[in-house]
């Protein structure tokens, strides 16, 4: 599946792109740690979710995710973040999973699996497609 | 689809089931004060998704959500708390949703929107208008008020029929008026050939009998007039009549028309005049005498929930239409008298009484019921 990271802190973006690097199956399409830029970027890309930190400077991670939202209206959103607070809209706004920094092998894991089933199926579809094209 | 709610206040407890039972999607199936009794019970009976409390004595929500998607995984997990603290918690256990206390309807809705597929809402809500509103509305395939006529539902007109005799037309509809009961020969000569030999009678009865088989092989295939052990019923095949429609519909409408006025309206359009009316039938008379009552009912109680609802107009228009049919109707007076009363118009209000009982005392030599009098004694204060 295709994510994309997107934290302001340079350390724990380095950090987390290093955990999705250990799955196989996880192709980490971009990241960045400037908003503006990112979403710009995401767009272009499409990916599958979106990996954002709650707490980008100027704007949050909800605000930028909701941009997102608008034109990619199937992008699962993963908050990996240190901070509590956005949890409840993180509900309302459908998010797929809040993660708490740091970051553990253990909790990812379990998201990684459900992101696996919930892409599974549209990722099997679009190789069908391609397969077909070919 | 089923819920289960869990929250150890009742007010809670009812108040979410309100919500839901209003929203309709889902179907609230157990309400449960702890999260333990809860739990027993989906051991017995599965549900599809759990409003949880988190803040409980002895177990509280998040452990129980743990043990339910332990022991049923399938189940979705509706968190339904007064406080925020624990929405990271509740994204660990996977929760489906997370509503903060006190909880709105337009909330509550985007939650079941994420429980129950969109596919299956649509059907639900079908179904669910199927229940309320009148069957759409098709006429009935056979006419009886006023008038026995059959009704071409593809033309959508009424089909003329010529009938070789008036006799074969009382036949028919003597056998509409029995439904699809078994009715003795004998029955049929005595009423249409009283006066005849039970020879000749019975040879008039098979030339009727033959032409209305031959009228429903052209207009009504799917209806048959069968003949066993000296006696005929006519099997309807799923056609309808008009006066069987009403019966049946009138039963479910009368005592309740608040709330269901467009289908009262709609039933009350049947009513083209009495039941075979212009036929004469004195066998038909009792039965016409009973849907004349229960029409008067009918458009009585719509009159007044048109009032109450603040449409005097259209409950005038009503009462006064009723009114040319049923001159001496009592009750008529009253809530006609009662309707302009309510458009401010006194003056009319007692000039209907007035015109009510110089009615009686010319045609009939009567006078207005006390009721209707103090009615109007009222008015005139």
């Amino acid at each position: 599946m295709r994510i994309y990271l997107l934290d302001g802190d340079r350390e724990s973006l380095a950090r987390t792109a290093r955990m999705l690097g250990d799955y196989p199956d996880v192709e980490l399409v971009g990241s960045s740690y400037e908003p503006e830029a990112a979403l710009s970027e995401a767009l272009g890309l499409e990916p599958d979710a979106l990996f954002v930190e709650t707490r980008l400077g100027y704007i949050s991670g909800l605000a930028a995710s909701e941009r997102l939202l608008r034109d990619l209206p199937g992008l699962r959103i993963v908050y990996v973040t240190a901070s509590r607070e956005y949890a409840v809209e993180a509900f309302e706004q459908r998010a797929f999973d809040y993660l708490l920094k740091p970051l553990t092998l253990e909790r990812l894991e379990r998201t990684i699996v459900r992101l696996r089933r919930s892409c599974g199926s549209v990722i099997h579809r679009q190789q069908e497609r391609l397969d077909k094209v070919e | 689809m089923r819920a289960m709610l869990i929250d150890d206040e009742k007010p809670a407890l009812l108040h979410l089931e309100r919500l839901i039972r209003a929203d309709g999607r889902l179907e609230p199936v157990a309400m449960c004060t702890s999260a333990r009794e809860g739990i027993e019970w989906l051991d017995n009976e599965p549900v599809d998704a759990v409003f949880l409390d988190i803040g409980m004595p002895e177990m509280n929500g998040l452990e129980a959500a743990e043990h339910i998607q332990q022991r049923h995984p399938g189940i979705a997990i509706v968190f339904v708390t007064a406080y925020s603290d624990y929405a990271v918690e509740a994204f660990d256990l996977q929760a489906i949703d997370y509503l903060l206390k006190p909880i709105g309807p337009t909330r509550l809705q985007k939650a079941i929107a994420r429980i129950v597929p969109e596919s299956l809402a649509v059907e639900n809500k079908a179904a669910k208008a199927g229940d309320s509103a009148p069957k759409e509305l098709e006429m009935p395939g056979i006419l009886m008020f006023r008038r026995l006529e059959l009704y071409d539902s593809e033309a959508r007109k009424v089909r003329p029929v010529k009938w070789r005799t008036a006799k074969s037309q009382e036949l028919f509809a003597y056998l509409l008026h029995q439904g699809e009961q078994w009715v003795p020969r004998d029955e049929l000569t005595d009423l249409l050939w009283p006066s005849m030999s039970g020879d000749k009678a019975a040879t008039h009865l098979h030339t009727s009998v033959y032409q209305i088989r031959k009228l429903l092989k052209d207009g009504k295939p799917e209806m048959a007039l069968e003949y066993r052990q000296e006696s005929y019923r006519l099997l309807r095949g799923g056609v309808e009549t008009d006066v069987e429609r009403f019966e049946h519909e009138s039963e479910k409408l009368i005592g309740s028309v608040k709330g269901n006025i467009d289908p009262a309206e709609t039933l009350l359009a049947l009513w083209k005049g009495g039941y075979l009316e212009h036929h004469d039938y004195p066998w038909a008379e009792s039965r016409a005498e009973k849907l004349n009552r229960r029409r008067l009912r009918l458009a009585l109680e719509l009159a007044e929930e048109e009032k109450a609802a603040g449409r005097t107009d259209e409950a005038i228009r009503l009462l006064t239409a009723l009114q040319e049919e049923e001159p001496y109707a009592e009750e008529i007076c009253r809530q006609l008298m009662s309707a302009y009363e309510s458009a401010d118009n006194k003056r009319l209000a007692r000039e209907s009484y007035r015109t009510f009982a110089l009615r009686l005392q010319e045609e009939l030599g009567a006078e207005p019921e006390p009721l209707t009098r103090q009615a109007y004694e009222r008015l005139a204060d």
